[in-house]
């Protein structure tokens, strides 16, 4: 997290993931795992809620553990690992 | 505090940290159970300006097994929040408080309690007054009436309570943590001093307490009332814990913000299991996992560190106890499945052989007209390990299971060694610890009289 601080890469993490959430169902962040590599295009749009927060452990897993509200979700989607490393530089 | 501060994790997060928890037959309304969770370990009275209080980001649980299955069947939660009445001013009071809605009083809790079963969720309160804490003549000039005015009726029979109260626990932590000194014993410590009396080290604190007492009915498993001690359907277990959110956000700009699931940071059933029994290791994980877990952590009760430490650091005291090599089976039962039928005349709080760390009660054992404060082993089939009154000398009553006083019950020749029965950190509680009715322990110490 060099040269870039705390605040910016969660408000950068929670735009992305927060993108990302608003297209995905609340049902499937619910459910548990995307299956790798599956895109999320085509899940019908919902509300983004108020603030969502992105983990990444491990990038080299393709796993971003979605936090929002009371629940969590792993989603394997390395596509969005790589885009939230590359903008945590 | 028979759990306070007892892993590396949860002593540096008191708000969240469980302390003791008590189960009993309300004595005083024996159709009832009164169940009491204790969290924020050593207040010092005088702890101003800002007293201590829940923690709005805690999820603080009560949790009862009635069907031997050590997973919850009936939870009560309680969610606090903080209401600050003027900003602008340091002060916690700016006037006497004489009642509960006193403008005078700055900062204030209110809390909500929500029963969870299998058939859903119900919100039995909200917007329920704590109390301040106890500060002083002038602050909080008659706290035993305010406090009162803080038990609550939330219908079908149950009262609840939440707010500082005196410790109940009493216990020579300073010597204990000595290298398991016993003052009125430690003339025969392997590093020896002159017999002393025990030094009551939580006299003089406070702490904050979740007590809801609720009729026996809403706590069995098929709605009875329990009236057959011999039944399995008598018998509860009981655990609290207390949770966080996964993720916590800080800033500068912006109050913290919590997000993400509950995670549980902080555990109790028995008295003194994490903290002297659980390995230094493992605590912190200890107190992230339900009781339906510990069976992962069985070997550390069946051959408990203390049982091997005693007969060390007391040389040629505990001879018998230094040859008991095979697991300790009678602990297994005190504290991990409860104790089945057959093992103590008439009486059981056996709950399968799940292992679990619950605090097993027998609701048909009725309250004891002279409650002894050695529980079972007194004699007293009302108090620990068949749950857990406000008086009773828990410390004792496991130390003197540790050394071998129980063993016999499940190996009848063996003998233990003399001082087995008699050792102890030599304490009483003192005038002042507890109260006759709801919420039993006593009115808090107030930081003028009493500074920490």
């Amino acid at each position: 997290m060099a040269e870039l601080t705390r605040r910016r890469f969660l408000q950068t993490s929670a735009g992305i993931a927060g993108a990302a959430a608003g297209l995905t169902t609340l049902g499937a962040l619910r459910s548990g795992r995307l299956p790798s590599g599956l895109g999320l295009a085509g899940q019908p749009e919902v509300a983004a809620p108020a603030s969502v927060m992105a983990y990444v452990r491990a990038s080299s897993t393709g796993e971003v553990r979605l936090m929002v509200g009371e629940r969590s979700v792993t989603v394997q989607d390395p596509e969005l690992v790589r885009r939230l490393v590359k903008a945590a530089g | 505090m028979s759990s306070h501060r007892e892993a590396p994790g949860i002593s540096k997060d008191p708000v969240a940290d469980n302390t003791d928890l008590y189960a009993f037959v309300s004595p005083d309304q024996p159709g009832t159970v009164t169940l009491i969770a204790n969290w924020i370990p050593l207040e010092g009275p005088d702890g101003g300006p800002n007293f201590f209080e829940f923690g709005d980001d805690v999820l603080y649980e009560i949790q009862v097994d009635n069907d031997a299955d050590a997973e919850p069947d009936v939870t009560f939660q309680f969610r606090f929040t903080t209401m600050v009445v003027d900003p602008n001013t340091f002060l916690y009071n700016t006037g006497p408080i004489t009642s509960l809605d006193s403008s005078t009083w700055n900062r204030r809790q209110l809390y909500s309690v929500t029963r969870v079963t299998d058939a859903g969720n119900t919100v039995l309160g909200t917007g329920l007054s704590c109390p301040p804490c106890n500060i002083g003549p002038r602050s909080t000039p008659d706290y035993a009436a305010l406090a009162q005015a803080a038990v609550h009726s939330l219908g079908d029979g149950i009262q609840v309570f939440a707010g500082q109260r005196r410790e109940g626990f009493y216990v020579d932590l300073g010597a204990v943590f000595d290298l398991a000194d016993l003052r009125p014993f430690q003339n025969l410590h392997v590093i020896p001093t002159p017999a002393a009396p025990g030094v009551d080290a939580t006299s003089s604190v406070n702490v904050h307490s979740i007590a809801i007492q609720v009729p026996k009915q809403l706590l069995c498993r098929d709605g009875s009332m329990p009236g057959d001690p011999t039944s399995p359907a008598s018998t509860i277990g009981v655990w609290a814990s207390a949770s966080r959110r996964m993720a916590s956000v800080l800033s500068s700009d912006s109050p913290a913000e919590q997000t993400g699931p509950w995670v549980q940071v902080s555990r109790l059933g028995n008295p003194l299991i994490n903290e002297a029994v659980i390995p230094m290791g493992r605590k912190d994980l200890w107190n992230s996992l339900p009781p339906s877990a510990d069976a992962q952590f069985l070997s550390y009760v069946q051959h408990p560190e203390l049982a091997g430490l005693l007969p060390v650091l007391y040389p040629g005291v505990f001879p018998h106890l230094a040859g008991l090599t095979a697991p300790r089976a009678d602990l297994v039962a005190i504290l991990m499945t409860g104790i089945p039928a057959g093992i103590v005349p008439g009486f059981q709080n056996f709950t399968g052989s799940r292992i679990a760390d619950m605090l097993r009660l027998n609701m048909a054992v009725p309250p004891a007209a002279s409650p002894n404060p050695l529980g079972l082993i007194g004699g007293d089939a009302a108090g620990f390990p068949n749950g857990r009154r406000v008086a009773d000398d828990v410390f004792t009553i496991e130390l003197r299971a540790i050394a071998g006083v129980t063993y016999p019950l499940v190996s009848p020749s063996y003998v233990p060694d003399a001082a087995a029965s008699l050792v102890t950190d030599g304490l009483t509680p003192g005038a002042g610890r507890y109260i006759a009715q709801f919420p039993y322990l006593g009115v808090p110490l107030d930081g003028f009289d009493v500074p920490g």
